[in-house]
């Protein structure tokens, strides 16, 4: 088989009537066409030589990451032809197929993975897991072999149970058993760690709010969980699966029972405190480093032999001889879809994936699990009800208490292993020669967005731990004022901040929380008006709607704060003019609900507030609006909003019109 | 005398929560797709089935699950419809709500 150039996507042909083309699709026969290489590559499936089959499902590795590509596919049933060659009497088809399907999967979101469960992928892929695992028991099978398209098809699993197919791929995976399966792949984490890593990254996944699969966890499975969140550390790979494994068992937490729980809670965040634990720009370089000087030896060694042989180096890898043929033909073509083989590399991915995901497990252990749905009601035209719903939570001075609290356990944990101060760490920019050394090799290059994401995610856990740790937990005033300190530092230092939306809308949320508590407590923070205004008129034009939400939310509790301070006048003026424009012209409901809200706490009480809210006219601006906003939310609140945000929202709309009567005894007092 | 806001759930409290999932059961506008690892932000809890009730002068008693194109009605009844049934007053009584102890809790208009 010669050597095929990826071809192109073909531009539209150029018809001097001008419709050829038109009629051509009408006809059917112009997108065979415009799909490139796709209808070829799906002929050579059914190919009766195997080495055919799998260049063909090497090709189709490859183009499934272009996206324009997948309609075509889809449109050829390639899932439908690919599914089957995972059970190819050959080894190496199937291990080609299962990493196209992988890819597919990977790079093709919602859609195509719903696609993919439609066309029955599910049933080949737990064939193969059920063949590999019997394979397995009996050692049939050559071990890496077994090892590669065992990943495959568990990665494909996974990757399916991610996306939006979700539901039946994971019904699925309940009902075909294959949970034994991939737990009998994760007790061999010794002897194939990347096998059981793509196993705890399935498991982390399909364990996520599936009752019926909890129920199948039974003593013996949960054993194999604690051996391997309990397996030494040689490397960063065991480090990414411990990691993996624990976020799966606190996905189980349900099933755990109540003796256990503070033991297997303190275990899950030590082991995130370990992860955490490690500079992983230190080891970034460590391992940039190592990797430049295995390649320098490797290329000093291969220059030896050369002098010493007399050959020249082969350029045309088709050329190569026989001996080599496949190994080396398979690293050219196929290198592009199999895991980096590099094993530096792997090593510091591992690791930067590994803080990831602790940051991510640790933000969902702060999350209520209480049901708030039940409490929600949804009002007629009348709002007469209201009145007896008024006294549903209390207010202590003025203040709403937070019912929200960590469980005694976590609290217990996270103080015990310092999981503040090591978050507190990783919001920091990554490392600058880290972020260099990266930015300058290809194949590096995604590790820069990484330990960006990483940050970010930090970020985000800073928030909950603010927003649930009391001010002693977290180091007390002084603590937190130097905190707000280093996120001004942060967010202030990138000129152009505004552009990173991830970034902006973590640190955003994280500076909301610190600033709310530091209000709570009286204790001043450090940002000036005028950083203040530069993040609200730069947020408040984000499209992202967390942004929004965050500066309207910043805007309002510094205003409230001003509120009880004289010669604040001018300042609460330009805040209620800003939050006004807000609520009154976003076009989400959600920023507009919490420009509201803000509005409400700004002008709740204070002698200069109460002058500011009269000569910004705030009273009538609100009765105008107040009609506009109830329509909006009737319009629109179920197309668009979550029922948790309809809750928020009509919350809102109750005290809308409970300030509108307020605002208006205000405005007569003073008028008086 | 300030003005102090009146909180009716818990969701309020809750609204800056956000939790990291890995599957994404409801496909939203907001997330853009990721090659490998997908790691979702969701602010919003899953969809339930739940019955939502109207306390007021009608009774509307729905089987609802949310879905991001909207919620989908399973089934639906209105207290106004009992007049239907000969029953013609009242319609926001505890006797005109239907029960459906496993559905879920109900509160007394009554």
């Amino acid at each position: 088989m010669g050597k095929s150039r990826t071809k192109r996507f073909k531009r539209p042909q150029f018809s001097p009537t001008g419709d050829c083309q038109a009629e051509a699709a009408a006809n059917g026969t112009e997108g065979e066409e415009d799909d490139g290489p796709a209808a070829e590559l799906l002929e050579k499936l059914q190919h009766p030589s195997a080495e055919v089959r799998e260049c063909a499902c090497a090709g189709l590795a490859r183009l499934v990451q272009q996206r324009p590509a997948l309609p075509g596919l889809a449109r050829r049933d390639a899932v439908r032809r690919l599914g089957p060659l995972l059970l190819d009497p050959s080894l190496a088809v199937r291990e080609t197929a299962a990493g196209a399907l992988r890819n597919l999967s990977a790079c093709g979101g919602f859609e195509v993975c719903d696609d993919m469960v439609t066309k029955d992928i599910m049933t080949p892929l737990v064939a193969l897991l059920k063949e590999c695992s019997a394979g397995l028991d009996s050692n049939e099978m050559s071990p890496q072999e077994k090892k590669d398209q065992n990943r495959n098809s568990i990665e494909n699993i996974a990757n399916e149970a991610m996306n939006e197919c979700s539901s039946r791929a994971v019904s699925i995976f309940n009902k075909e058993g294959c949970l034994e399966i991939v737990l009998k792949y994760l007790s061999r984490f010794s002897t194939n760690v990347d096998l059981a890593i793509s196993v705890a990254y399935c498991l982390q996944t399909v364990t996520e709010d599936n009752p019926e699969l909890l129920n199948s966890f039974t003593a013996p499975a949960l054993h194999v969980l604690e051996s391997a969140m309990l397996s030494p550390v040689s490397s960063m790979d065991y480090i990414l699966l411990k990691t993996l494994v624990a976020g799966t068992v606190w996905n189980l937490k349900d099933i755990i029972p109540s003796k256990s729980q503070a033991e297997i809670i303190n275990a899950i965040l030590k082991i995130l405190s370990e992860v955490l634990e490690v500079d992983a720009g230190e080891i970034v370089i460590q391992m940039k480093e190592a990797e430049t000087q295995r390649l320098k030896a490797a290329a000093e060694t291969e220059e030896i032999r050369e002098n010493a042989n007399g050959d020249h180096l082969i350029e045309d890898d088709e050329m190569e001889e026989i001996p080599h043929k496949g190994k080396v033909r398979r690293k050219t073509f196929f290198s592009d879809l199999l895991p980096p083989t590099d094993k530096e590399l792997r090593e510091a991915i591992a690791l930067l994936t590994a803080q990831q995901t602790a940051l991510e497990i640790i933000v969902n252990m702060c999350c209520s699990e209480d049901p708030s749905d039940d409490e929600w009601e949804e009002l007629s035209s009348s709002d007469e009800s209201d009145a007896f719903m008024e006294n549903s939570f209390s207010e202590c001075g003025g203040q709403l208490l937070s019912p929200l609290c960590l469980s005694h356990e976590v609290h217990t944990a996270f103080t015990n292993y310092l999981i503040p101060k090591k978050i507190f760490e990783k919001t920091a920019f990554p490392n600058s020669i880290a972020v260099d050394l990266c930015s300058r090799s290809p194949t590096w290059k995604s590790l820069v967005r990484k330990m960006n994401t990483i940050q970010c995610r930090a970020l985000v856990c800073l928030q909950s731990l603010v927003s649930l740790l009391d001010v002693d937990h977290l180091g007390g005033a002084a603590a937190l004022q130097t905190l707000a300190q280093h996120l001004s530092q942060l967010l202030f230092s990138q000129p152009d901040f505004a552009k990173h939306v991830d970034f902006l809308e973590a640190i955003s949320s994280a500076l909301r929380a610190l600033l709310q508590t530091m209000a709570s407590k009286n204790i001043s923070q450090c940002m000036t008006p005028d950083q203040l205004m530069t993040l609200c008129t730069a947020g408040i034009h984000s499209s992202n709607t967390g942004v929004r939400v965050n500066v309207v939310s910043i805007l309002g509790i510094t205003g409230s704060v001003l509120a009880k301070e004289d010669g604040t006048l001018e300042t609460l003026k330009t805040i209620g003019c800003f939050l006004l424009e807000v609520a009154t012209k976003d076009p989400s409901l959600v920023v507009a609900g919490e420009a509201l809200d803000a509005l409400f706490d700004v002008f709740a009480d204070g002698k200069e507030a109460e002058r500011a809210s009269v000569q910004i006219k705030l009273l009538s601006a609100l009765k105008e609006f107040q009609p506009v906003f109830k329509t909006k939310i009737r319009k629109e609140g179920r197309g668009k909003y979550s029922p948790d945000q309809l809750c928020v929202l009509d919350n809102v709309k109750m005290n809308l019109r409970r300030f509108v009567a307020y605002q208006e005894t205000v405005e007569k007092r003073l008028t008086t | 005398m300030a003005f102090v806001k009146v909180i009716k759930n818990k969701s309020y409290f809750k609204r800056y929560q956000v939790k990291f999932r890995r599957r994404q059961e409801v496909k939203t506008d907001y997330y853009a797709w990721k090659c490998l690892v997908i790691q979702d932000k969701n602010k919003y809890n899953t969809p339930k089935y739940r019955i939502f009730r109207v306390s007021n002068r009608d009774i509307i008693c729905q089987i609802v699950y949310a879905r991001m194109e909207g919620d989908m009605i399973v089934c639906a009844a209105y207290a106004h419809e009992l007049p239907k049934y000969g029953v013609k007053v009242g319609l926001t009584s505890y006797a005109a709500q239907p029960k459906f102890p496993s559905m879920g809790k109900w509160i007394n208009t009554w």
